[in-house]
């Protein structure tokens, strides 16, 4: 029993409150409101998911053409890799001149492949082949690989320009050089570490070891 | 009295809806007292219900989530006081007609405008112990007070509704 107990207070104060309110009635106000923010917060996360896609794959997509755009003039890497591709063939070793190569880094020193008829096969016949070209945008544009990743490169105008690059899987762009005469990228795993350098000797892309 | 109103306990498994029909319309009447308007006490513990149905997986862990839902809803109540809102238009309304001499003490809307009168931390204590039976200790819970401080407020708005009563008896014919 508390010293506050007071039967006329709670007469009064219950007059106050109020008739009893009808519970099942609010329950099923309470059930509506409840599915209606369910509802909504579904919505919400569906948007919020569609958002974060589209976002996730215009940055994907603009961080890919950033890595190809150190240099002015280049192409998407895209478009350019596919028209390399169409000239690639087996590498013949690393010391040799412009190359176009499909070979991975390590794998590509002291394999001799043999070329097509269309292709040089050699250091000299590769040379000739890719410094007198009447089609710069197909003859100059060369493609080397590593286990780290790929780069496209141009001979114009007597420099080196990168036109793109792009990481292996589970590779990522440590550094990256790319001047007139000399266009170098590593890139490193979690458990390695590749690079390809290019120089340009005597007006001749060399791949460096 | 109180202890055997307010030991409703929350046991395991209890769902929303056990609790929501256990305590619902006590607690809407007790806020009722507060807001000045039922419909407004109803608003504040239905939203309260909302939110614990929404986080009912980690209110249901708690010792008190009966406890847990009057908070909810009274800070629902003093938002909207704060804001202005409706509820605090309809207790001024009320306040503005009320005169204890004039006082129906069988018409409950009279009392309620005399409620208003009080401060609002004792008109909480007095509501949700005269009308929601819960004991002084949880009272303190809800109002986050020491048991001292909810027996001051209980003391000090009994005596002045007490006052008004005895004036509004001494002028029956």
């Amino acid at each position: 029993m508390s010293e506050f107990d007071d039967d006329r207070m709670e007469r009064l104060l219950g007059a106050a409150g109020g008739a009893f309110p009808d519970v099942n009635t609010a329950y099923a106000q309470v059930q509506g409101r409840v599915r209606h923010i369910k509802q909504r917060r579904s919505m919400i996360a569906g948007t919020a998911a569609c958002a974060v896609l589209v976002v996730g794959g215009a940055f994907a997509l603009g961080s890919t053409g950033q890595r190809s755009n150190l240099q002015p003039g280049d192409h998407g890497s895209l478009s350019v890799d596919a028209s390399v591709d169409t000239q690639s063939t087996p590498a013949t070793d690393d010391t040799s001149a412009i190359r176009p190569s499909t070979t991975t880094a390590g794998s590509g020193a002291g394999s001799n492949g043999q070329g097509t008829s269309s292709q040089p096969t050699g250091p000299s016949s590769s040379t000739a082949a890719t410094t007198t070209p009447s089609n710069p945008a197909t003859a100059d544009v060369q493609t080397y690989t590593c286990a780290g990743g790929t780069i496209t490169v141009r001979l114009a105008a007597g420099a080196l320009e990168l036109v793109s690059s792009q990481p292996a899987a589970g590779f990522a762009l440590d550094t990256s050089t790319a001047t007139a005469t000399r266009i170098e990228f590593r890139w490193r795993s979690s458990s390695d570490d590749q690079s390809i350098r290019i120089d340009l000797i005597g007006g001749v892309p060399v791949r460096k070891v | 009295m109180n202890e055997a109103i307010t030991t409703i306990s929350v046991a395991a498994g209890d769902s929303v809806e056990t609790l929501f029909r256990a305590h619902y319309a006590r607690l809407v009447r007790a806020l009722a007292v507060v807001a000045g308007s039922q419909e407004a006490a109803a608003d504040a513990v239905q939203e309260a219900f909302v939110k614990a149905h929404l986080h009912w997986r980690r209110i249901q862990r708690y010792d008190d989530p009966v406890g847990w839902i009057r908070r909810v809803a009274i800070n629902k109540l003093r938002d909207d006081h704060r804001r202005g809102g409706r509820k605090e238009r309809a207790v001024e309304r009320l306040k503005a007609d009320a005169r204890p001499d004039q006082i129906e003490w069988s018409n409950g809307q009279d009392v309620t405008a005399l409620l208003a009168e009080l401060p609002r931390q004792q008109r909480l204590a007095m509501a949700l112990f005269y009308v929601e039976g819960l004991p002084i200790v949880e009272v303190a819970a809800a109002m986050k007070l020491s048991e001292g401080a909810v027996k001051f407020h209980l003391h000090q708005g009994r005596d002045r509704l007490r006052g008004v009563v005895a004036i509004s008896q001494e002028q029956l014919p």
